[in-house]
């Protein structure tokens, strides 16, 4: 595997989802957070600024998603598909080049429209702290702009990672549509894990119980480096326990990276 | 195709666009005026259990929080306005509930519904009860926030004159992190002297200077001038007694005979009614009634 072969795949995979028009994401983000803004002053009865916070870091959450799941899951079945796969691996590119080289790209991308979502979000708040007479900030229990916001940010951001590793580790072996259904079923688990830990509470059968609390230390959980409540509250956030949540899912990404890339080189597209 | 057919061919299509699109909005507009739509029927909520709904929302339950709290908001308004006799505010708990089940730390949800809750008929469903199951709640998933605390005491002084019960929530308010010295007095004040209109007076003073809301703002100095109406109407009244049997009783004889200044009105600037039988009213119209049957000036 060769850095500088990563580094030409994933700049190519930057480049195309530029071409793809993915970047219209943030029109669509900067639209929906405007719009929001001068919705939320009528009917939140003060609570703008929560909503409006949530609301960033929810479409924030949701457009990486979006992206992540239908480019992830196409990044090498498209090659398959197109058979733009036997120019590309007639090249001097190692099978497991490619594979990180398609991921660190899409990776790449979503991090360039999330710091670009980030800082339509701050405009946001610099216009709603404009805005908004200062007895009514004192009420305000994190300041609009709270450069703890950028934590749930990152955050996002390991979560999207981690998304992304599961669909292109689907898309190896598997059809985007299938893909797309598994990666979205893995991440729907990665929120129901708290459930499955304590699903002895909710059935009477042991081993069915034993079984959720195997898949609860199996499936990644997503939920618990979800710092946004906490973040929006003001709150204080348990972040050696988020680390500790970030570790794992360096760890998760690592493994479907290598397992992506095991599968790959064993297929044959003869 | 040449270019100047190119562009007759897209003037038709525009042009039979908007022809379309005026033909389709005069037929909906014959269609409802033959056939009326029903009337909107009684809102309901889809999802019932807020627990189900929190897992369902997945990572999104702190926005659906928001969106829950935007239509228990608009319910109440809209509410407020209608004029239907009966099952008004039906939704308005499940409303709250769901909203502070989705985000437990949406104070605000809690706090505010709870005076949403309490407001007496029509202005409200008049349910200090599901106000203080709303404010337990809050308080359960944060132990350590007085204004919980002080909250329930509230309801329980203002809407449930349970002067003992209110005063012992002060009581313990006072004694969690971060809480104002004057929950202590109020406690003190509640216990020796709930229910007169000075201590409800000081509790109503400390909600509008403490009021992180304009909405909490605007329902204090609402309370407080009906306070002041009570006052106004005492002293009225031990004024009009003295002239009471005069077959001329009105403002201008109190006036001429240099008990009052002028007609006397309000807070709100509408002058107090006097009736021919020497009864003192708020005025017509006043938008302090109905006035609160709190105590009386010590």
């Amino acid at each position: 595997m060769s850095l500088s072969a990563i580094r030409k795949v994933a700049v190519a995979v930057f480049k195309e989802s530029v071409r793809d028009r993915v970047p219209y994401s943030l029109v669509l983000f900067a639209v929906v957070l405007m719009a929001a803004s001068f919705l939320m002053s009528r009917l939140t009865a003060g609570q703008d600024l929560k909503v409006i916070k949530d609301l960033g870091l929810a479409t924030m959450n949701a457009i990486g998603l979006l992206i992540s799941i239908f480019i992830g899951t196409g990044l090498v079945s498209k090659e398959v598909e197109r058979r733009s796969i036997y120019s590309i691996l007639s090249k001097p590119l190692s099978r497991s080049s490619f594979i990180v080289g398609k991921y660190v790209g899409l990776v790449l991308t979503l991090a360039v429209n999330l710091g670009l979502m980030a800082i339509a979000f701050y405009a946001m708040m610099q216009y709603l702290s404009w805005t908004t007479d200062d007895w009514i900030k004192q009420g305000w229990r994190a300041p609009a702009l709270d450069p703890w916001l950028l934590a749930p940010v990152a955050l996002i951001g390991v979560q999207l990672m981690l998304t992304t590793a599961v669909a292109v580790f689907f898309s190896t072996f598997s059809s985007p549509l299938l893909s797309m259904l598994f990666t979205l079923g893995v991440w729907v688990a990665g929120h129901f894990s708290g459930d499955l830990r304590n699903f002895q509470t909710a059935v009477d059968s042991p081993a069915a119980a034993a079984l959720a609390r195997g898949l609860y230390y199996v499936l990644p959980n997503l939920s618990a480096i979800d710092v946004r409540n906490e973040i929006v509250h003001g709150r204080a956030v348990p972040w050696q326990a988020v680390g500790i949540g970030v570790a794992s899912l360096a760890s998760y990404i690592g493994v479907l990276v290598a397992g992506s890339t095991l599968i790959f080189n064993r297929r044959d597209f003869k | 195709m040449t270019p100047a057919t190119a562009l007759a061919r897209d003037r038709w299509t525009a042009v039979t666009l908007a022809v379309l699109l005026v033909v389709a909005v005069t037929l909906q507009a014959t269609r409802d005026r033959l056939a009326p739509p029903r009337a909107q029927e009684v809102p309901s909520l889809w999802l019932q259990s807020p627990s189900a709904t929190r897992r369902i929302m997945l990572s999104f339950a702190d926005l659906a929080a928001d969106v829950y709290w935007m239509r228990a908001v608009v319910h109440y308004g809209g509410e407020r306005r209608s004029t239907a006799t009966e099952g008004r505010y039906a939704l308005l708990y499940p409303l709250l509930d769901m909203a502070t089940t989705l985000d437990p730390h949406f104070d605000v949800a809690a706090r505010m519904g709870a005076i949403f809750l309490s407001e007496g008929y029509p202005g409200g469903p008049g349910r200090p009860d599901q106000a203080l199951q709303l404010l337990e709640k809050g308080l359960a998933n944060d132990p350590d926030r007085w204004q919980y605390r002080h909250d329930i005491g509230f309801v329980q002084y203002w809407w449930l004159q349970d002067y003992p019960a209110a005063a012992a929530q002060f009581e313990q308010a006072a004694r969690m992190p971060g809480a104002p010295p004057w929950l202590r007095t109020m406690a003190g004040v509640t216990l020796a002297r709930g229910g007169d209109r000075e201590s409800a007076r000081t509790l109503w003073r400390e909600l509008l200077h403490t009021a992180e809301l304009d909405w909490m703002r605007k329902a204090a100095t609402f309370r407080l001038q009906q306070l002041a109406a009570l006052d106004d109407l005492d002293a009225l009244r031990a004024q009009v007694a003295r002239f009471r049997g005069r077959a001329d009783l009105s403002w201008s004889l109190l006036v001429g005979a240099g008990a009052l200044t002028g007609v006397p009105v309000d807070p709100t600037g509408v002058p107090y009614e006097l009736t021919a039988e020497g009864a003192v009213e708020l005025g017509a119209g006043s938008i302090l009634a109905p006035l609160p049957g709190i105590g009386t000036r010590p």
